[in-house]
């Protein structure tokens, strides 16, 4: 196993920094904090951008313009508009709310989405931390939000908040397994569950889509993302024209605005971990490999963005039907492939 | 044939029975009602059409109109009672569709009925004093700023302290929210995500407009209608212009009917599409949302063309229409006729074959077309029950005898088959538009009429087809340049009395299916 030489820069910042006797904690210490603003700004960026796309690509699919006033004709701006619009409205909370469980979800539903940028890698010299386990901390800290989604919903003391709530946890319940499964299969073809170790085994071309039968293993590990970021076709949670806005129908102003940050950086965390998981990471030829790897996301973002705008819902009962009648029996069958395929070679 | 049967059957009891038209007007007093109603119900009038009263200042009639589809007649039974205090036997048990008509005729005369299993006001607050309907009763205006305060706010129930896990739960959905399409209110009891019970509360819109019509001549009543059932105002139009034609005895020209029948079904087109844009967004395809209103688009430009207006056109008048086609309008009607087509297809590719639409709408909120009758549902509703019944074919008017287009059925009685029927309309529709366009004839589009109308004595019934269905308005006359009383049977109405029973067992997401599917424009039903 090549460890990932993502921390390059710091193995020789750390050379400089003991040749003049200091304690190597202090430079770890402020390195970390430099990682964490690097990703927090990054993702900021990120969720600034998306939501852009996701208005402009939307415009595109249904035949109209889209923002296109501020920031130029593009409206570039537009989101940022939205957020500072956002900063300035009144917080409120609704009567009869359980105050302090109101206030705490927002961040317990935003915080875990910013920790899974920890593996993520970037580029083949930039990864915060290639846990030993990343593969497993993906999964157990992406599976967080779902208890800040009930607390809001629970907390807002609205009837179409719980229902959202509940369905919330009923589908994250559910399609944690078919995701749990699809990644299986990656982890039992890559033998490790450290992500360096996956992008190591697909290095040179041999990305896990194309290896069979991990094809499979890429479907359902797309389907589930879907489920796991509420998009249609499984946006029960949020059901606008069901539920109103679902767990998040009482919250206004930038604690609303955590919702929606929240949403669209697991958005592309899904889509970001699916090009590690199945595209090679960062690998392709000629361009530098950090531009790579957000070309694959950004291509799998989209198709997110399109399913979004052209498939209708499915109803709570079908949603949970087809994720233990069909997605779990078929994620079993794909990791017992994988593991023979394997054993056998 | 079916007089003879009723006279042998009731002889004596039958105070009066004439034949107009397609009318057979019965007049019988209180205690044969119930016998007489069972009598029609047997001959095959299982329609019942509608209940409302009249004040004619002397006492109050109540009218019954019953209506057969196989023999394509209308009976109409007339009982007197008192002004005040009246009590009547409810027909409620003998016709689901009564019970709505029979609270509204309670709400706005204070006629009794008894026997009723759910005798409560409809249109108003339950804190309305006096019947608004009844000619004593002060016009509208004159009662602004006389009602009490209203009584205090509830205070707000804590969820998280007493919720428990097994307690049913009362959703009201409305009257703000997005899936209600307009100010209606459903009360659903909810058992997990499984409704239980539903109460619609309607009435959020109510402005009075049979009132209102009381005190405006005949054509300062015409722009009133088009705000009735908003999205096709020229079915509103012609119902109530068909009536007063028909009190006048007026014979409108016959490119003048030509003209209505191009309105009729662009509005039939444009209200439609809106049907598929809204039930799409219900379900979530929000692009085939944009698609529909895209394509609405080219037909509110052609209004605006022609009538100048683009939703509330009032464009039938008593006698014929206003004006006849600006340059400029065969050519653009036929450009839509040939780019609409292509339009369908990709909604058919979109949502009719989409698997997820598919499992959201088939077999979801059934509707028996026994029952569809009985709840005297009408149009795209009652024919995705599969029955065949059309206005425009069983009591032609204007230009539809001339005019070759099919009934558009679907034998399946669920969300599916409301959709496919409107789908098929949509097409059919344009059809029509097509042979209108080719056929159109040269002449008046406008009849002598008088300068003012003042229709003679009697009453009249105009009954169109409308997006919705079967859309009616009753008007009676005393000769004077007012009518004594409009008034106006909307389809939609009565597709919200059967919306319970089409709901219960369902889930929160197939109330959304199931009430995009009947298609209700609030602001008919509210009247």
């Amino acid at each position: 196993m090549i460890p990932l030489p993502a921390l390059g820069p710091y193995q020789s910042l750390l050379a400089w920094w003991q040749a003049r006797n200091w304690p190597e904690w202090i430079l770890h210490f402020i390195w970390m904090l430099l990682m964490a603003a690097l990703v927090t700004a990054f993702l900021l960026l990120t969720v600034l951008i998306l939501v852009w796309l996701e208005r402009k690509v939307s415009g595109d699919i249904q035949s109209r313009v889209g923002p296109n006033r501020v920031g130029g004709r593009f409206g570039l701006l537009q989101t940022a508009a939205d957020a500072l619009k956002l900063l300035m409205k009144e917080d409120l909370i609704p009567a009869g709310a359980d105050r302090a469980v109101f206030l705490l979800a927002p961040f317990l539903v935003f915080v875990p989405s910013l920790l899974i940028y920890l593996v993520l890698p970037f580029s083949d010299r930039w990864l915060v931390k290639d846990l030993n386990l990343g593969v497993l901390f993906v999964i157990a800290v992406s599976a967080f939000p779902m208890i800040g989604l009930i607390m809001a919903g629970w907390a807002s003391n609205s009837k179409y908040a719980l229902l959202g709530a509940l369905r919330a946890a009923a589908q994250t319940l559910s399609y944690e397994i078919p995701l749990v499964l699809a990644v299986v299969c990656v982890v039992v073809a890559a033998g490790s569950l450290r992500v360096g170790d996956i992008i190591q085994a697909q290095r040179g071309g041999h990305w896990f889509i194309l290896r069979f039968p991990l094809q499979f293993a890429f479907l359902i590990y797309f389907i589930t993302a879907l489920a796991e970021v509420n998009r249609v076709p499984f946006d029960l949670p949020e059901a606008e024209s069901e539920l109103v806005a679902g767990y998040h129908v009482e919250y206004s102003g930038m604690r609303f605005a955590f919702f929606v940050l929240a949403e669209y950086a697991h958005i592309f965390f899904v889509a970001a971990f699916c090009a590690t998981l199945f595209f090679g990471a960062w690998e392709g030829p000629w361009l530098p490999p950090a531009l790579w790897f957000l070309i694959k996301s950004y291509a799998l973002v989209l198709a997110i963005m399109w399913i979004r705008w052209t498939l209708p819902r499915l109803r709570i009962d079908q949603l949970m039907a087809f994720a233990w009648k069909a997605l779990v029996p078929a994620g079993l069958v794909v990791v017992m492939l994988t593991a023979a395929r394997v054993a056998w070679s | 044939m079916i007089l003879q049967v009723l006279k042998t059957q009731f002889g004596g009891a039958l105070e009066s029975a004439q034949k107009v038209g397609r009318e057979l007007r019965l007049r019988v007093g209180p205690q044969t009602l119930v016998s007489l109603a069972r009598a029609c119900k047997q001959l095959g009038f299982t329609y019942p059409a509608d209940i409302t009263a009249v004040d004619t200042g002397a006492e109050l009639r109540l009218v019954y109109r019953l209506v057969s589809f196989a023999a394509g007649q209308q009976i109409v039974i007339t009982v007197g009672a008192p002004r005040s205090g009246a009590r009547l036997p409810t027909l409620a048990d003998l016709y689901h569709g009564a019970e709505w008509t029979e609270r509204e005729v309670y709400d706005l005369f204070g006629v009794t009925f008894d026997g009723h299993p759910d005798l409560r006001r409809i249109l108003l607050t339950d804190d309305w004093e006096g019947h608004p309907l009844l000619k004593s009763s002060p016009p509208p205006a004159a009662r602004a700023g006389a009602r009490p305060a209203p009584p205090p706010v509830a205070p707000v129930r804590d969820l998280t302290q007493t919720l428990t896990p097994t307690e049913r739960v009362v959703l009201n959905m409305g009257p703000q929210h997005p899936s209600t399409h307009g100010v209606l209110r459903l009360e659903l009891t909810l058992e997990g995500e499984v409704v239980v019970g539903c109460r619609p509360i309607i009435g959020y819109l109510h402005r009075g407009v049979e009132k209102i019509g009381e005190a405006r001549t005949y054509p300062q009543l015409l722009p009133y209608t088009d705000r009735l059932d908003y999205l096709s105002s020229a079915s509103n139009n012609l119902a109530y212009v068909q009536a007063v034609e028909k009190l006048m005895g007026l014979e409108v020209p016959e490119r003048a009917q030509y003209l209505r029948v191009i309105l009729l079904e662009l509005n039939r087109i444009a209200s439609h599409l809106l049907f598929v844009s809204t039930f799409a967004n219900d379900l979530a395809a929000t692009t085939v949302f944009l698609y529909g209103l895209r394509e609405r688009e080219y037909v509110m430009d052609l209004f605006e063309l022609w009538a100048g207006a683009r939703l509330t056109q009032s464009w039938i008048r008593v006698g014929g229409v206003p004006a006849d086609l600006p340059d400029g309008f065969l050519e653009k009607a036929r450009q839509f006729c040939h780019l609409l087509p292509g339009r369908l297809d990709e909604y058919d590719r979109l949502l009719t074959g989409n698997r997820i639409f598919r499992v959201r709408t088939e077999g979801i909120g059934i509707l028996p077309p026994e029952e569809a009758v009985d709840y005297a549902c009408s149009g795209p509703t009652l024919r995705g029950s599969g029955v065949r019944y059309d206005v425009r074919r069983a009591e032609p008017y204007e230009a539809y005898p001339r005019l070759d287009f099919e009934v558009v059925t679907a034998p399946t009685c669920d969300c599916m088959g409301r959709y496919l029927v409107r789908m098929g309309e949509l097409r059919q529709s344009l059809r029509i538009l097509r042979q209108c366009l080719d056929q159109l004839p040269a002449g008046e589009v406008m009849a002598k009429v008088p300068r003012l109308l003042r229709p003679p004595a009697g009453e009249a019934y105009g009954r169109v087809e409308s997006p919705r269905g079967d859309f009616g308005c009753f008007v009676v006359s005393d000769g004077g340049p007012q009518p004594v009383r409009v008034r106006f049977r909307a389809p939609s109405f009565f597709h919200l009395a059967a919306l319970p029973r089409m709901l219960l067992g369902w889930k929160i997401g197939d109330v959304v299916a199931i009430l995009g599917s009947i298609d209700v424009v609030l602001g008919e039903v509210d009247r």
